[in-house]
């Protein structure tokens, strides 16, 4: 495995140093390097990702070069390893996603999103499904800053039809 | 004032700034009872959640996931008698949910497999329905000529074996959904050995096909990956296996199926795992085979059928196969002493999941947005 370490920069002026293998989860930064516009004893600047967020990103993608990286051997693997394995990633990820609020979810989704890292934007998808998936319509738009863009009548019309949903 | 609170519900989520593609990723992963909740939120969401393209990428997502269970039993298919129920199962919880979505009165009391999360709901001489049990969202269908026959000829002697069942699917090349109704003529006493009738949901219309010479098993047909197929009855000791293509409109025989010298009573045919499965009831044993992609049967799993018979009264008839879930986890049904079991594939242990009186189909369903 190579351990060629790169410097990432956040928007505030954080400096990361992060294994190669790790920052490669992200489809952007694997394309600097290939490229081969990353300068050894620079920092790569990331505007658009904040210090502590990009503390979690670098957090996520150390906990899955590992897999990645495994892949040939899995293959070798019996049933029963596999999903061990699995089993002790997905407890990571929920571990890692619980102690989150909403609002660092969506920062965290929006920074996987510029770094296109696929898995990541996954994850925080999935979480956030699952947090929103029996709020009401109210709380909804409370989460996603949206306005109601409804007459009441029209509201009442689509709560009327169905009303099963709403109980 | 408005300005002020543009910027408070700046601060309270970064939703604001999320864009709308990321915001449909996050919906994909909704159960369907909550994205018509969220059809309320706005214009732009409930024009999202009402596409049919989310709902081709919502029904994507939710096959990944196990399916539910649709449940439908009736005193008896042939009886004119009122409808009795359709429930619902879903796994984490053994509790069936029962659910009224047809109009007064119930009388339907049989279902089709589920394709795409869409199941027909039928009698045998007046009623078709195609409804999608997650959004109950339905459409009543025109009677097909199998109907009417059958209506007309109430007082003759149509017995129990001459019963055949709708089968319902999905051309696969053009996603175009199709009910197709084969049945045995010379039951009926018309001319040749079958008839097969399509229901094309564009022209709302039922029409003839060529048809298959095999006469067919009293059992519903199932579905998988653009084909219906259908057990044959025994003809000089062999029982066949024919399918259907629903984009050629073609039937076919298959070359081999390890239950050629079974009794068609005995057997049973289900989709385990996106495989096409049969299954011979023996003495003591069920074997289930499943169709393996190099188009070879494989003895998938096996029934101990002495274990299970501390629920179950003596029967010929063989256990149904529903569905695999958590991986290892095979929910089995009983139709002639009604109740569903589960065997543990890992530890070989069976449990009785639910009884229920009058059980007589369940077929897995994935729950989605989709409607034709």
């Amino acid at each position: 495995m190579s351990s060629n370490m790169i410097m990432l920069k956040s928007s505030d002026g954080a400096s990361f140093e992060i294994e190669e293998a790790a920052a490669r989860k992200s489809k952007i930064i694997a394309n600097m390097i290939e490229v081969e516009c990353v300068d050894e004893d620079k920092a790569i600047p990331l505007q658009n990702v904040t210090g502590n967020i990009l503390a979690l990103v670098i957090e996520y993608c150390n906990k899955h070069i590992v897999d990645d990286d495994d892949d040939v051997a899995t293959e070798e693997a019996s049933e029963e390893e596999e999903e061990a394995k699995k089993k002790k990633v997905d407890d990571w990820e929920a571990e890692f996603m619980n102690s989150m609020s909403l609002e660092t979810m969506f920062e965290l989704l929006l920074a996987a999103n510029y770094l296109n890292i696929k898995s990541l934007i996954d994850l925080v998808c999935q979480t956030i499904a699952n947090n929103i998936k029996d709020k009401t319509p109210e709380e909804v738009r409370k989460i996603f800053s949206i306005e109601n863009d409804f007459t009441p009548e029209e509201e009442e019309e689509i709560r009327k039809e169905n009303a099963w949903a709403f109980g | 004032m408005k300005r002020r609170d543009k910027e408070r519900r700046k601060k309270r989520a970064g939703g604001e700034q999320v864009p709308h593609a990321l915001i449909e990723e996050i919906l994909e992963r909704l159960g369907v009872e909550s994205l018509i909740r969220f059809t309320c939120v706005s214009k732009q969401w409930n024009s999202t959640i009402k596409s049919t393209s989310f709902a081709s990428r919502h029904l994507i997502r939710a096959q990944l996931r196990d399916p539910d269970v649709l449940l439908a039993g009736a005193r008896a298919f042939n009886e004119p008698g009122p409808y009795t129920y359709l429930k619902k199962l879903e796994f984490g919880s053994s509790e069936l949910k029962k659910f009224h979505i047809m109009p007064q009165p119930y009388r339907c009391c049989a279902i089709t497999g589920s394709c795409d999360g869409l199941v027909c709901v039928y009698d045998f001489e007046r009623l078709m329905y195609i409804i999608n049990p997650a959004t109950r969202w339905r459409r009543s269908l025109p009677r097909p000529k199998i109907q009417q026959i059958r209506r007309v000829r109430r007082n003759l002697d149509c017995g129990y074996y001459n019963t055949q069942f709708p089968g319902f699917g999905k051309d696969t090349m053009t996603g175009k959904y199709k009910i197709v109704w084969l049945y045995n003529s010379l039951k009926l006493d018309l001319d040749g050995h079958t008839t097969c009738e399509v229901f094309d949901f564009s022209t709302s219309t039922w029409r003839y096909v060529f048809s298959s010479t095999h006469p067919t098993a009293h059992a519903s047909p199932v579905y998988l990956d653009g084909s219906l197929y259908w057990l044959t009855l025994q003809i000089n000791g062999e029982t066949k296996m024919i399918y259907f293509d629903l984009h050629t409109e073609v039937f076919k025989v298959m070359a081999e199926i390890p239950v050629v010298h079974a009794s068609p009573c005995r057997t049973v045919m289900c989709i385990l795992s996106n495989r096409l499965c049969v299954s011979e009831k023996k003495n003591n044993s069920q074997d289930i085979w499943s169709l393996n992609s190099h188009m070879v049967w494989e003895k998938t799993y096996s029934l101990n059928l002495s274990i299970t018979s501390q629920w179950l009264n003596k029967s010929n008839f063989p256990i149904a196969p529903v569905t695999v879930f958590n991986k290892t986890e095979l929910l089995l049904l009983c139709q002639f002493n009604p109740c569903l079991l589960v065997k543990d594939n890992r530890i070989g242990s069976y449990s009785l999941y639910s009884k229920a009186s009058q059980l007589d189909q369940a077929f897995p369903y994935i729950p989605s947005l989709i409607s034709i």
